[in-house]
């Protein structure tokens, strides 16, 4: 016993020394390791998709408004392959908090509850398609009528009806509305079983399709049927039912029988594997791993860091989707002296570029933002470039007409969090900003308190951003707030000049292209912000799963039922 | 001994109201709070205000731990803020997972940490001592979060033996427990080896010795006895860090545990889930450091002559 004790743990000591030499033996399959970005060249089997056309939804008023039915504005398209049966394997970077419908509004959890809850509509291939609405129709400046699909359950049974609409969209208030356009929301007007009326706080169209393609939708019933409001086991009328959800970890979900709707479904309704198996893999070397070795035969959200070493990888298609988000710098003119200056501002947006900040944030995966708008907006004119791109001399030139010859004097606050990707960008931005001779300090902050520094107002600059936009309305109420100056304002401009020309814009009929134009020249002639880059995100798909739709240009909403196998 | 157990357990009282004090104000006087996560991007300063009142976060600060410290006698820890579940059955399901890490991977810290520090101080010089402090170097040199990552590719991505990231049945335990456990062996053998070394040229393991008392009685039965009494005190704060600091290893593993619920619920600013949390850590490890007492006084009778002298005292 005396010695045999000891000599175990030497023995297991050698085993532990055995097992670090096994792992870091050279290896034809070793394994991937972060890889500080680079180079935006990718691999031959790298499909880069790009941004989705222009979504349909139009902000002219009501000539173009009279969208209805299945027909109108989407572009229908047929069901994938028959199912194929079989479980799929999933791995997703980044887990959520709360399983319920009912919830602030996370794409993860989108990513994951997509075909479990359903929405009113769903983006498809550049259009809409209606899931839950049958018909649509504007019938006034802010009021939508919808009518449902007949015979809707949840996989409880409980049928879903127009009072379910209300009940989730007067709900929302209550946990949390960190969307801007759920602020949108007025009221629901229950008509019968099957129609209601939703009127709007904004004559957006792109409101309109973004509240119905964004908030989940769950039965009343099976709302107030759950011990915790369906915060860990969601019961939604999709096709698919979770089975077994352990937040942080893992979910299945199981293609359900007597799914409600049959015939030509949306993609968003297409279940071909008969379960499927999701993990959260958040560390970006497990997860490169588990591509690699094929225990993730659809990987999602992937870090860019690994991108290289997944494009060459042999059956596996990495696909970079453009999600539809928008990333640039705000000025903060309330008070400022130094952002507060025209000239300055110019100065700033010559001096950084926005290329230099994709290769080394993304490794190249990003477009360069060059106008005042995203493609995917529906009224968005691609003529409305800005009129400054990387130009460092001119950036010296514009740092001497604001008063800082040589950048002497020339201090300013970064507001940024402290975390990810956004702590990188900033610390290039202040590389580039030194090049000029502008000196740049951090206010890092940890992201939950970003929002309400940023209202407090002591800071210069912000890295800024925003998704989900399907019309220029959308895109500048992101911007500009709710009600002009008085309202939100995620940019913290303040220029009477600028919110009188919005404040017109956004006023009912006045989303003409005449106000749309003045928006943009006023945008583009005093530097409100500077556009930097559309980001995109990085999923995997190994072979016999390369047919799952990908929502490009639209929070990249993977419909994991639509893989066949 | 009972008494002193008692006094103890009693102890535990105000250490954890004064664990919720000084967390509740921590938490109050922090920047930020849930309504910045909950409102996004739509933040305003009238909006936040709202929502504050709604959650309660607009009472004075006495209100609000009052109200708190109300909740907490009626067993309520609230609910999430932001997630919206109640806390209590979200500490049910996480706790069991990083005490399932935590035990094993404290145990097996504790035997093979032990008999290293035992073996290294014995052969002091010799290649086992070598040998065993060369693990307990690596193990002290790689940061936990790298030997995890090791672990996988060793076991899971080439040998695949083991899963490599989730929850489900005993087998995906193994990783993150030897992941886990690597630092604290390296750290207990060293402490070992240097006690053991300490009673090494004592008298009484010289009288042993002259007695004719066998090796292995000498080591286990006089000198490691004697120097138990820090490398307990170490075990002791070891589970502390397992249970408060496992986040790395959750993380790396898919195991969301207490750790990992700990600091989503300090980056979202939840303030119901850090004080449970907290609670929760401070009363289990303030449990283990009475174990660890009882333990010393079982291994050292100088310690137990001590609560017998106690309790001598107190019956006069």
């Amino acid at each position: 016993m005396g010695k045999k004790l000891p000599n175990l743990a030497l023995a297991l000591a050698i085993m532990m020394l055995l097992s670090l030499g096994a792992a870091c033996a050279p290896s034809q399959q070793a394994a991937t390791t972060q890889q500080p970005a680079a180079s935006a060249d990718a691999a031959a089997t790298t499909t880069t998709e790009a941004a989705a056309p222009a979504a349909p939804a139009t902000s002219d008023g009501a000539a173009a408004t009279t969208a209805a039915g299945d027909a109108a504005p989407a572009a229908t398209t047929p069901a994938t392959d028959a199912p194929a049966g079989g479980t799929m394997k999933v791995a997703l970077t980044n887990p959520f908090t709360g399983a319920a419908a009912i919830n602030i509004a996370n794409p993860y959890r989108y990513a994951t509850f997509s075909q479990v809850y359903e929405t009113l509509l769903a983006y498809q291939d550049g259009g809409y398609v209606g899931v839950l609405a049958k018909e649509w129709e504007k019938v006034g400046d802010y009021t939508w009528k919808v009518t449902l699909h007949d015979g809707i359950t949840d996989s409880a049974g409980n049928p879903f009806t127009s009072s379910d609409v209300a009940f989730v969209m007067d709900s929302q208030w209550n946990v949390g509305h960190n969307l801007y356009v759920y602020y949108e929301v007025g009221s629901v007007s229950v008509i019968d079983g099957t129609t209601f009326e939703l009127a709007l706080n904004t004559d957006s169209v792109g409101a309109f399709y973004l509240i119905g393609s964004q908030m989940l939708m769950c039965s009343q019933a099976a709302y107030e049927g759950s011990p915790d409001n369906l915060a860990t086991m969601p019961v939604g009328t999709g096709p698919y039912i979770c089975t077994s959800y352990i937040e942080g970890s893992s979910c299945t979900l199981e293609k359900r029988d007597g799914y409600w709707k049959t015939g030509d479904l949306p993609k968003a309704s297409v279940a071909n594997p008969d379960v499927i198996e999701i993990s959260y893999v958040p560390e970006t070397v497990q997860m490169s791993m588990a591509i690699e070795s094929g225990s993730a035969q659809v990987a999602g959200q992937v870090s860019m860091n690994v991108s290289k070493e997944v494009d060459a990888l042999d059956g596996v298609t990495a696909k970079y989707i453009s999600n539809g988000t928008y990333n640039g710098l705000g000025f903060n003119m309330k008070g400022r002296a130094v952002s507060d200056n025209k000239a300055f501002r110019e100065a700033i947006a010559y001096a950084i570029d926005p290329n230099g900040l994709i290769a080394g944030v993304y490794s190249g995966h990003a477009t360069p933002m060059t106008g005042y708008g995203i493609p995917t907006a529906s009224d968005y004119d691609p003529s409305w470039i800005s009129s400054i791109s990387y130009d460092p001399e001119k950036a010296k030139e514009k740092l001497a007409e604001a008063g800082y010859p040589g950048g002497s004097g020339a201090t300013v606050t970064l507001l940024s969090n402290n975390v990810g990707e956004d702590a990188i960008i900033s610390e290039l931005v202040q590389g580039y900003l030194a090049a000029v001779g502008i000196t740049c300090e951090f206010d890092y902050v940890d992201p939950a308190t970003q929002s309400a520094r940023r209202a407090e107002g002591n800071w210069d600059l912000a890295l800024v951003g925003g998704m989900g936009v399907l019309d220029m309305s959308l895109f500048w109420g992101n911007i500009y707030g709710l009600s002009g100056e008085t309202g939100m304002s995620l940019y913290f401009h303040s220029d009477p000049a600028l919110y009188a020309i919005y404040d017109k814009y956004k006023a009912a009929g006045g989303k003409t292209a005449e106000n749309l134009q003045a928006l943009y020249e006023y945008e583009r002639d005093n530097v409100t912000w500077q556009p930097l880059f559309n980001k995109q995100v990085l999923y995997t798909l190994s072979d016999g799963y390369a047919d799952i739709y990908l929502n490009d240009g639209y929070m990249a909403l993977p419909y994991l039922g639509t893989a066949s196998k | 001994m009972g008494r002193y157990v008692l006094r103890r357990l009693l102890l535990l009282i105000p250490v954890i109201l004064g664990v919720i004090v000084v967390v509740f104000t921590l938490l109050y006087l922090a920047p930020g709070d849930a309504t910045s996560v909950l409102l996004g991007n739509s933040y305003t300063e009238a909006a936040a205000a709202e929502l504050r009142a709604q959650l309660g976060l607009d009472k004075p600060y006495i209100v609000q731990l009052f109200n708190y410290g109300s909740s907490l006698l009626r067993l309520d820890f609230g609910n999430s803020m932001v997630s919206g579940v109640p806390v209590a059955s979200e500490l049910a399901t996480r706790l069991p997972r990083t005490m399932i890490i935590g035990m094993f991977s404290i145990a097996i810290t504790a035997i093979l940490g032990i008999l290293l520090g035992v073996t290294a101080a014995v052969h002091q010089n010799k290649w086992q001592d070598s040998l065993s402090m060369v693990v307990a170097l690596l193990g002290t040199s790689l940061p936990a979060f790298f030997f995890a990552i090791l672990l996988v590719l060793a076991f899971s991505f080439k040998l695949k033996w083991l899963p490599a990231y989730g929850l489900g049945g005993p087998e995906h335990y193994v990783l993150p427990v030897a992941a886990l456990a690597l630092g604290g062996i390296a750290m207990l053998a060293r402490q070992t080896r240097s006690s053991m070394l300490e009673v090494i040229n004592s008298d009484f393991v010289k009288m042993a010795k002259a007695k004719g008392v066998r090796r292995k009685d000498i080591i286990y039965r006089h000198m490691l006895p004697n120097a138990l009494i820090p490398v307990l005190t170490t075990i002791g704060m070891q589970f502390a860090g397992v249970l408060g600091g496992g986040v790395i290893i959750e993380t790396v593993f898919s195991v969301p545990g207490i750790g990992y619920y700990l600091v989503t619920g300090c980056n979202n600013r939840d303030y119901n889930v850090v004080m449970a949390c907290t609670i929760i850590i401070s009363a289990i490890f303030s449990a283990i450091m009475l174990l660890v007492d009882l333990l010393m006084a079982a291994v050292d009778p100088r310690i137990k002559a001590q609560f017998a002298g106690a309790r001598h005292k107190g019956g006069k």
